[in-house]
């Protein structure tokens, strides 16, 4: 136990620096995933993934926290492989308002000209690129956009180097300069409506302009990161109108573009307080508008992302809107389609919810045992590491609400036909924390699971998940052997039970149908008055067997 | 491995017998693209299995033959196979497996094929592919399909179950060798293919995995497949299993190939990949094999089947953005 306290302490230091901590947190919660599939096989297995380690896996040492992840069942890939595929690699543009004038003149760098020049020079710069090219043909004017890059170049080093050459009265062309290049109409999705974006498999389509947006992004980015921004003469420009458009754009498809997004929108938060409230519900609109409306956007993981490192800061007891945001945005966001595009980033904001506030547990673990997967294998296993990744974090006490419900899931999973399923249902015991749970509470849990294990131990048609089986049977075995015996023998009682009332059932069926042939033949014999009602008889038996 | 043979048969027995009649019923259906009834699926498995078991390793075909390759559930274009290479019983085909994951329809397919080869046991043949395994199926697609359209996972069962008894090769006139995958270190002859024991999971390795596995490769000798199941094959190796035994060619699928086919060793290995627009977005081409009565070899070409509610060829920028 304490050893799970100082790695849940130890876990939440490591997220100050949200931004590098959260990568390495994502590959957490990766891990289950990445360390199965073989180091190229793709997505086409995104959960074929599920490890255990393949024998003795209880035999673990207590005091390793971390999983050994081995193979358990080894899924051989077949993924496309193909020497000779022409992969069109998808380019497409937004639609942009190209500029009319396109000549631009190279503009000196500011290393050429004196101090006191230089606010001048990057209003001038600035203004050039304002000029908006078009990138759909490669081939013209390739001398502007040359210009442009420059101009651009020479910004990004000016405001990282000579911070204070950037006063406030630049301030509204800086805002300009990024609205006129950035704010557009995105291209609609490459997918068909509906069709979700396949991690490994599908290409997602970039932006041709690319090499002009992402210097834009750049220099903006440094400009909020620049220590000596007035943000209450910014604010006037960065405004509420600036962040709805900028959220759109979160759509995009282009990675490269939604990663600047994030940052950028991560930075207004921490700069612009006003703005706090403002952004924190235009979020909440969005995923709402995503899970209830259309399941469509692009930007789910990045916005899950800015709203762990939220969450991360919120202070405690948590504010009713935060747990609002809880059970009315991030538990249904469980429930999409698309889960598996934003599922590290969701499973720690959720993670980080119940080891800020425990009592929101309950809740927790309830809403995703509601939005369970019932036909989408691949989606059960990320619900199963969501859960144990909850777990970790779980106070014992909170743990005893929910065992009953959690543990007729598991049940239900650890029956599974199918073997990525039961295998990350039952290699929840390999968990040091989790067995230390289901010791303290065994009498509950055995009970609920025990029929489950039993049935799966007999007749299972994967190897591994039958030797995994036998392993939670023996470790409850050695946790409470008089108890396991009880268990046992009252699951026992329970079948001969229902196989003694099978037989009865068929015996009145059989019943059942000789007197309807009997009937039968009476009526052909045309003697109506001799059939006997057969519900009276029936009610005639059923008290002979009740009487024994 | 344990595998329970459909014992959980809750029907009475008189409504095991599928009559000739019911067989046609549940193609006319099946060609609909609408699924069977669980029963008849069980029912449908059941009759199948009685005829399936009976088939050799090596299981003989008589030319004319129409050879095929994956079909992954791409229902409307086996319709469209159907179509170019002319319907069932008027010419006789054989299928190198891959029937379900990654297309919509892996039910539909299936179930399509296996009636097929149920009414005409004679005109079909339908071999094994690495597919047609319970733990390829969970993690590809099939289980999946078969949960959300039937609510249980019997009807995976009842399929998983019959595809222990697929036969893993055939041989056309002594001469064509078929089979899904490739060859394997451990096996030189036919003779040898016959003695294995087919009826189970396809294992992780061993000669009945690598025939479902290998590929062909341009190295010579064995090496090891990325694939981590069988093994890659040099052109000596195809050189020599084909004169021991006295074989034209070896006609394998298994390898997406964008023209459809795909000659390797110098001829002495085919490859045939019959799923068009693979996975609704690899742009290739698919191709059957036809083998007439004086053994001459016709490749047919075609491409995907144009209809609604699936996703349309290969993603495009709209032209309006070009």
């Amino acid at each position: 136990m304490k050893g799970i306290k100082s790695k849940m302490l130890s876990r939440g230091k490591s997220q100050d620096t949200q931004k590098s901590s959260k990568k390495k947190e994502s590959k957490k919660s990766n891990s289950h995933d990445s360390s199965k599939a073989p180091k190229e096989s793709p997505s086409t297995d995104p959960n074929g993934s599920v490890i255990g380690a393949q024998n003795d896996f209880l035999t673990v040492p207590k005091h390793s926290g971390k999983k050994v992840p081995i193979d358990t069942t080894p899924t051989p890939r077949d993924e496309i492989l193909l020497e000779n595929v022409r992969t069109v690699r998808k380019q497409r543009s937004s639609l942009y308002h190209i500029s009319e004038n396109r000549n631009l003149v190279r503009l000196p760098s500011f290393t050429d000209v004196p101090v006191n020049k230089w606010h001048s020079l990057a209003l001038e710069k600035l203004e050039q690129c304002c000029v908006v090219f078009d990138f759909n043909d490669p081939s013209t004017d390739l001398y502007g956009k040359e210009v442009k890059r420059e101009a651009l170049q020479d910004l990004i080093d000016l405001i990282s180097v000579r911070k204070e050459a950037i006063d406030e009265s630049l301030y509204p062309s800086i805002v300009h300069m990024f609205a006129v290049n950035v704010f557009r109409p995105l291209p609609p999705p490459s997918n068909p409506p509906g069709e979700i974006m396949d991690l490994e498999e599908d290409e997602p389509a970039l932006e041709v302009a690319w090499p002009h947006l992402h210097l834009v992004y750049d220099f903006f980015l440094r400009f909020f990161e620049s220590p000596s921004l007035n943000t209450s003469v910014a604010k006037v420009y960065i405004n509420q109108k600036f962040i709805r458009k900028l959220l759109v754009l979160f759509d995009s498809e282009d990675p490269r573009e939604r990663d600047f997004l994030k940052t950028t929108l991560h930075r207004i938060y921490g700069k612009f307080l006003s703005l706090r409230a403002f952004i924190r519900r235009s979020i909440n609109n969005l995923f709402l508008q995503f899970v209830y409306e259309n399941e469509q956007f692009n930007g789910i993981a990045e916005l899950l992302e800015i709203l762990g490192s939220i969450i991360n800061g919120f202070a405690l007891p948590l504010k009713e809107e935060h747990k609002i945001f809880l059970s009315r945005v991030l538990i249904p966001l469980h429930k999409a389609k698309s889960l598996p595009l934003y599922y590290p980033q969701i499973a720690y904001g959720i993670v980080q919810f119940v080891e800020k506030d425990s009592s929101v547990t309950e809740e927790v673990v309830l809403g995703l045992l509601r939005y369970w997967p019932k036909v989408n294998s691949s989606k059960e296993v990320l619900f199963l590491n969501e859960i144990e990744d909850i777990i970790e974090v779980m106070e014992p006490s909170e743990f005893l609400k929910i065992q009953v419900p959690l543990f007729h899931k598991l049940a239900t999973s650890i029956s599974s036909q199918n073997f990525q399923v039961a295998e990350r249902a039952l290699y929840f015991f390999n968990n040091d924390y989790f067995v230390h749970l289901v010791e303290e509470n065994v009498d509950i849990i055995l009970p609920i699971i025990y029929p489950a294990l039993f049935e799966i131990s007999k007749s299972h048609w994967n190897r591994v998940i039958h030797s995994m089986v036998c392993n939670v049977l023996k470790l409850f075995m050695d946790i409470n052997p008089s108890l396991f015996d009880e268990v046992d023998a009252e699951y026992s009682e329970s079948r001969r039970k229902k196989e003694d009332e099978e037989i009865i059932r068929e015996e009145r069926w059989t019943i059942l149908e000789n007197i309807a042939k009997e009937n039968a033949m009476k009526l052909k014999s045309q003697n109506p008055t001799t059939v006997h009602s057969t519900t009276e008889r029936l009610k005639k038996l059923s008290l002979d067997y009740t009487n024994g | 491995m344990s595998i329970d043979p459909a014992n959980d048969s809750k029907l009475a027995p008189e409504a095991n017998d599928a009559t000739l009649g019911d067989v046609d019923r549940w193609i006319e259906q099946l060609k609909k693209c609408e699924p069977l009834s669980e029963a008849d699926v069980e029912m449908l498995c059941d009759k199948a299995r009685e005829v399936l078991c009976q088939e050799n390793n090596v299981q003989p075909v008589r030319n004319p033959v129409t050879v095929c390759g994956d079909i992954h559930g791409q229902f409307h274009d086996l319709m469209e196979l159907f179509k170019i290479g002319g319907d069932v019983p008027d010419m006789n085909y054989l299928f190198m497996g891959d029937y379900v994951d990654r297309g919509y329809h892996s039910v539909e397919t299936v179930s399509l094929l296996v009636a097929m080869k149920l009414r005409y046991p004679n005109r079909i043949t339908i071999l094994r592919g690495n597919h047609e395994s319970r733990q390829i199926t969970q993690v590809y697609g099939f289980y999946d399909e078969c949960l959300r359209k039937y609510g249980s996972a019997n009807v995976w069962k009842h399929f998983t179950n019959l595809f222990d008894y697929f036969p893993l090769t055939a041989l056309i006139e002594d001469r064509i060798f078929c089979l899904h995958g490739g060859l394997s270190p451990s096996i030189d002859s036919l003779d040898h293919v016959r003695t294995l024991d087919r009826v189970q999971e396809v294992p992780h390795e061993g000669p009945m995995c690598d025939l479902l596995w290998s590929d062909p490769d341009d190295r010579c000798g064995w090496g090891i497949s990325p694939r981590g199941a069988g093994y890659t094959f040099g052109q000596d190796i195809s050189e020599t299993f084909n004169h021991a035994n006295g074989l034209s060619l070896t006609a394998r699928a298994h390898q997406l190939v964008m023209e459809g086919f795909n000659w390797a060793h110098d001829g002495d290995v085919v490859t045939i990949f019959s799923a068009p627009n693979y996975c609704y977005r690899c742009g290739n081409q698919a191709a059957i094999l036809e083998v007439d009565d004086t053994m001459n070899q016709v490749f047919l070409q075609f491409d995907p089947a144009p209809r609604e509610g699936e996703p349309v060829i290969a993603r495009r920028t709209p032209d309006y953005f070009l």
